[in-house]
């Protein structure tokens, strides 16, 4: 079984057939792409229900204001009745997002070559500065709402360079741009679509000789490479690793898997004093004259990580290469020789979420290292039983609140492997779920005697049948999985069946092509499975215990 | 500068189909030919698959004859005729177009 397509509907005043034709063949029958009735914007969106799924809203300014095309012949015009037209149309986005599972709205543009003079950036009559205005008051009202994303489409246009605007484009097809720029932006909203989907990248593995600093520091000595100071080629690799930096300090997970000799290396990531990432920066580190591809490997499993997340940069063509055939589905991005370049390419690779953050988000690394002395301590333990109890684990169960609605929703967004159903719900669905009066949703924080995990797992309940409780959401992060807060889970699904005077609880798996952990957890939960999905089922006339290695609390 | 010939067209022609191919889903690609029926009777270009094929064929004529063409501004029924217009017609016609 596979997962339907994802239902894209364009809404727009231009003619989006071409950009439809691209979407679906750069996404694929994955992506069921409809275009909605041309030029009726406003009706359309407040027409639109969630069976339609996203929207692509992409408009002109001059029809979404008129007062703005009028400015464009040269006629006076008041600020105030744009910005009104500008307002009435957020409303109408506004509409669709409270149904949607997200809006697009690429920001409006007209041909930078369109020129009004020297008065074209005048704040309230030129007319680039009255576009400047639209997008802003866009942006503005509707800043409060997560689901909606406006798009630069000035990048769009820059990418494609001169033939961006066409105007043959536009007399004959009603269309402004050339099909490139359409080209584009569906693979930039694509992209976004699939790091929305838990499709992003979460672990970026580097090289270290002429890829994190300049030189070879075997041959070359820590304190004679290229990093910092007053060298063009040293400012550039200073300025890769704060962006680096910036992506760990966002939540991306960092690694090191370099040939060298693994004393002289970390020497000159302790003691250059231009070095902007550290030790303490890297969750793993694999320093040494092993295979990279293997190197990486072993970090993925240490880390508990899909293959798809995980990132490999390196200066070295042949490696990159090795790895690219090794583990093919590592992204291994091209990567410049020009070395003035590698902060641009890094900032231009479309593969991170960056959109929410959460306090988990900001101390993943400290997390994920907490994780690797963990795993390395089981080592000490024959029995993995008596490991777990060493642990001291702490699952702390409660009804989820406002607090913890935003992470909650975040998990729902990202997990892959622990995944009962791989449900991903608008905020507003999510909160419409948890709205109804026999639905339960459970957040799961997992702490031990190494570190806190912070909010890790969900279990949602429906308790509207008389007899069963349907298990309708089964959600834990990877990084606690196999610690028996799995068990913990069901545990808690079992005392909200009895509480609730079930028979037998449900759980109906959804496979799809990352959850297979989630399944074989369920076939070895003790549950008894049937039919295809299969559906698990536990009857209430014997309890399911709690792990006795780790301590609940339910709040 | 000299006048692109018949098979100079018809490699423009194919090259453009070729590029409009990649902005299509698979399932709606076609494997064009010099036979192809671009237009008329049992063509495989849809009104915006014409628009497209003439905004292109504009473009490519200015990139690699360094010449232009005008094909936006006139009815290709009065240039091409009614009939079923074959990639290598086209060609042809506008070969013998452009050196009269």
């Amino acid at each position: 079984m596979h997962h339907g397509p994802t239902g894209l509907v364009l809404v727009s005043d231009l003619n989006l057939t071409n950009f439809a034709n691209i979407l679906k063949s750069q996404a694929g029958p994955l992506l069921n792409v409809r275009v909605a009735a041309l030029d009726n914007v406003v009706p359309v969106l407040h027409g639109l229900t969630a069976t339609d799924g996203s929207a692509v809203v992409w408009t002109q300014p001059g029809k979404v204001a008129a007062g703005f095309q009028r400015a464009r012949q040269f006629a006076p015009v008041a600020i105030d009745e744009i910005l009104s037209d500008v307002d009435h149309f957020a409303q109408a986005i506004r509409a669709a997002a409270s149904v949607l599972k997200a809006v697009y709205v690429p920001l409006w543009q007209i041909n930078p070559a369109e020129s009004y003079g020297l008065q074209e950036m005048r704040h309230s009559t030129g007319v680039h500065g009255l576009l400047l205005q639209m997008n802003a008051r866009l942006s503005e009202k509707l800043a409060d709402l997560s689901n909606v994303h406006l798009m630069n489409s000035s990048r769009w246009m820059q990418g494609v360079g001169t033939g961006a605007w066409s105007q043959r484009m536009w007399y004959l097809t009603k269309t402004p741009f050339s099909n490139e720029v359409f080209l584009v932006a569906a693979k930039d909203l694509i992209a976004h679509m699939e790091r929305s989907q838990g499709l992003a990248i979460k672990l970026i593995v580097l090289d270290l000789d002429d890829t994190l600093w300049g030189g070879v520091v075997g041959d070359d000595g820590w304190q004679n490479l290229h990093l910092g100071g007053h060298d063009p080629i040293g400012e550039s690799f200073v300025d890769f690793q704060r962006t680096l930096k910036a992506l760990k300090d966002r939540g991306i997970l960092l690694a090191i898997a370099s040939k060298n000799e693994e004393s002289v290396a970390l020497e000159a990531m302790e003691k250059h004093p231009e070095m902007i990432l550290r030790r303490t920066d890297m969750v793993a580190i694999r320093i040494d004259w092993n295979d990279k591809a293997s190197n990486i490997q072993s970090i993925i499993q240490e880390l508990n990580l899909g293959a798809r997340s995980v990132m490999f940069i390196d200066d070295n063509p042949v490696e990159r290469s090795r790895v690219k055939e090794f583990l093919p589905e590592v992204f291994v991005p091209d990567w410049p020789e020009n070395k003035l370049l590698y902060t641009e390419k890094l900032r231009s690779l479309p593969v991170f979420n960056l959109d929410a953050i959460s306090a988990e988000d900001l101390a993943r690394t400290q997390m994920y290292q907490e994780e690797v002395v963990r795993e390395r301590s089981k080592a000490a333990f024959g029995e993995v039983e008596a490991w777990l109890r060493s642990l001291e684990t702490t699952v702390t169960a409660a009804r989820v609140d406002e607090g913890d609605f935003a992470r909650v929703h975040q998990l729902f967004g990202k997990t892959n492997q622990f995944n009962l159903s791989t449900w991903r719900p608008s905020e507003k669905e999510l909160r419409e779920r948890m709205q109804q009066p026999a639905y339960q949703l459970w957040s799961f924080r997992v702490s031990d005697r190494f570190g806190d995990a912070g909010l890790t797992g969900v279990l949602g309940l429906d308790l509207s049948d008389p007899k069963s409780a349907l298990i309708s959401d089964l959600v834990l992060s990877c990084r606690v999985m196999g610690r028996q807060v799995e068990e913990t889970l069901l545990h808690v699904a079992f005392v909200m069946a009895e509480l609730a005077d079930k028979v037998r609880i449900e759980a109906h798996f959804k496979p799809t092509a990352k959850n297979k952990p989630c399944l074989d957890f369920m076939l070895r939960s003790g549950f008894d499975s049937s039919g295809e999905g299969p559906t698990f089922t536990w009857s209430m006339d014997r309890p399911y215990p709690c792990p006795t290695s780790l301590k609940l609390l339910m709040k | 500068m000299t006048t692109p010939t018949s098979q100079d067209i018809e490699g423009t022609i194919l090259t453009v189909l070729g590029k409009m191919n990649e902005f299509l889903p698979a399932a709606e690609r076609v494997q064009y030919t010099p036979d192809t029926v671009l237009m008329g009777d049992g063509g495989t270009l849809d009104s915006l698959g014409i628009a497209n094929f003439i905004v292109a064929m504009e473009e490519a004529f200015e990139d690699q004859h360094h010449r232009s063409v005008s094909l936006s501004d006139q009815d290709l029924t009065d240039l091409f005729g009614s009939g079923s217009v074959t990639v290598r017609s086209f060609a042809d016609n506008l070969s013998a177009r452009m050196g009269s």
